[in-house]
């Protein structure tokens, strides 16, 4: 089952430039500074770490921590 | 040996600047100058043409090289943004700079690839056909087609010309080239009824994917390890895609220039505008040059550094 510490686990790569460590698990994402480029990484870090695709629909979903292992729990089911 | 002996740019004087943008696009500073890293984009006349562009570069080339119109034995353009659909504007170039009725012109129809896949192209053509001074455009003018209102491509793209003299004094050979096309990603970079539309999110993660791969097998392919590359002249998409693609292929940031700040992603221009100066530095013996975009396709080439040019 993910959590959001496993999710900060793997969208901490060196291309994702926002520390991630002091992101909180609830809050907008984009209220903490994460823009719609830096999302671009994060999501791709997600897709290539689990080997899933990502639909652009569903980006609006990832809004959170908290929203984003709730996602992939729905997917790696 | 046919090669690069020569490039010469022209930027049109207009800008527009992107922090003009900033409340209607919801965006700050930092988004203008650390992530997209364009605070100007390059705007043409209203009433200049594909063609007009061209002939102001050239015109720099001339002056640069003392070429002369009848040593021209072959023309390309590279554009998507033709003056018209019918003729090529290589045509309507050649009409305008005087060229011999023996010289060859064709378009090649190629975005952000353009440059490394037409410079394949055009020196092909030329040593099959024993031609030894052609001379290579590029010029897309996006602004043509984006949508002023649209945050994903207004914020990017600016007009921009080159010509690049390939003869058989070339300061660069080439080695090996590397090409490729995802099509069924078409849908992604497209103009649709004179509109530009552009899915960043995929654009973006089609560029990070393939292009370390493809430069891997660029280098493998003309047996030249990493260590020994001077420069990495990528296409300048954003600022963003090419510090991600630096960090995921462990680049020195020195060894990559982003110059367009202050006119943005001229497409198929992007690349021959930073040769232009890198070319004129001796100690950059080989230059890894690689252009992805609309088609989704790519390219990438080896420049080596004749003995001409020590």
């Amino acid at each position: 089952m993910f959590d959001s510490d496993k999710v900060k686990q793997i969208i901490n790569t060196p291309e994702v430039t926002i520390n991630i460590a002091d992101l909180k698990n609830d809050v907008l994402l984009k209220d903490q500074g994460v823009d719609s480029l830096e999302m671009m990484n994060i999501t791709l870090a997600i897709e290539e770490n689990l080997n899933i695709g990502i639909p652009d629909d569903d980006i609006v979903k990832l809004s959170t921590l908290d929203k984003i292992a709730e996602y992939i729990n729905t997917r790696i089911k | 040996m046919i090669g690069i002996q020569d490039i010469a740019s022209y930027i049109p004087e207009q800008r527009i600047s992107n922090y003009t943008k900033k409340e209607k696009f919801g965006i700050d500073d930092k988004f203008i100058e650390e992530k997209i890293g364009i605070k100007h984009v390059a705007l043409k006349n209203n009433d200049s043409e594909t063609s007009s562009l061209c002939i102001r570069a050239f015109e720099n080339l001339r002056h640069n090289t003392g070429l002369k119109i009848d040593d021209i034995e072959t023309i390309a353009v590279v554009t998507q943004n033709p003056d018209m659909n019918i003729p090529h504007t290589s045509a309507i170039l050649h009409g305008m700079l005087g060229l011999s009725e023996s010289c060859s012109c064709f378009d090649i129809s190629l975005g952000c690839s353009g440059f490394v896949h037409g410079l394949s192209i055009i020196q092909s053509f030329m040593l099959s056909n024993n031609i030894k001074k052609g001379v290579f455009f590029t010029a897309d003018p996006y602004s043509k087609i984006v949508i002023t209102e649209d945050k994903n491509t207004s914020l990017l793209f600016g007009d921009a010309a080159t010509a690049t003299l390939i003869s058989d004094m070339p300061l660069y050979k080439s080695g090996i080239f590397t090409f490729g096309t995802s099509g069924r990603e078409y849908n992604e970079l497209r103009c649709d009824n004179g509109k530009l539309y552009m899915n960043g999110r995929a654009v973006f993660n089609f560029s990070v994917r393939y292009i370390p791969i493809d430069i891997k097998k660029l280098l493998e392919k003309n047996q030249i390890p990493i260590e020994n590359i001077n420069r990495f002249v990528f296409h300048q998409g954003s600022k963003y895609m090419i510090d991600t693609i630096i960090s995921r292929m462990g680049l020195d940031k020195n060894r990559v220039p982003f110059d367009i700040c202050d006119y943005g992603n001229t497409v198929s221009s992007s690349i021959p505008i930073i040769l232009e100066k890198e070319i004129k530095n001796p100690n950059n013996k080989y230059i890894v040059i690689s252009g992805f975009g609309v088609g989704l396709s790519w390219s990438s080439g080896l420049l080596i550094r004749t003995h001409q040019g020590k």
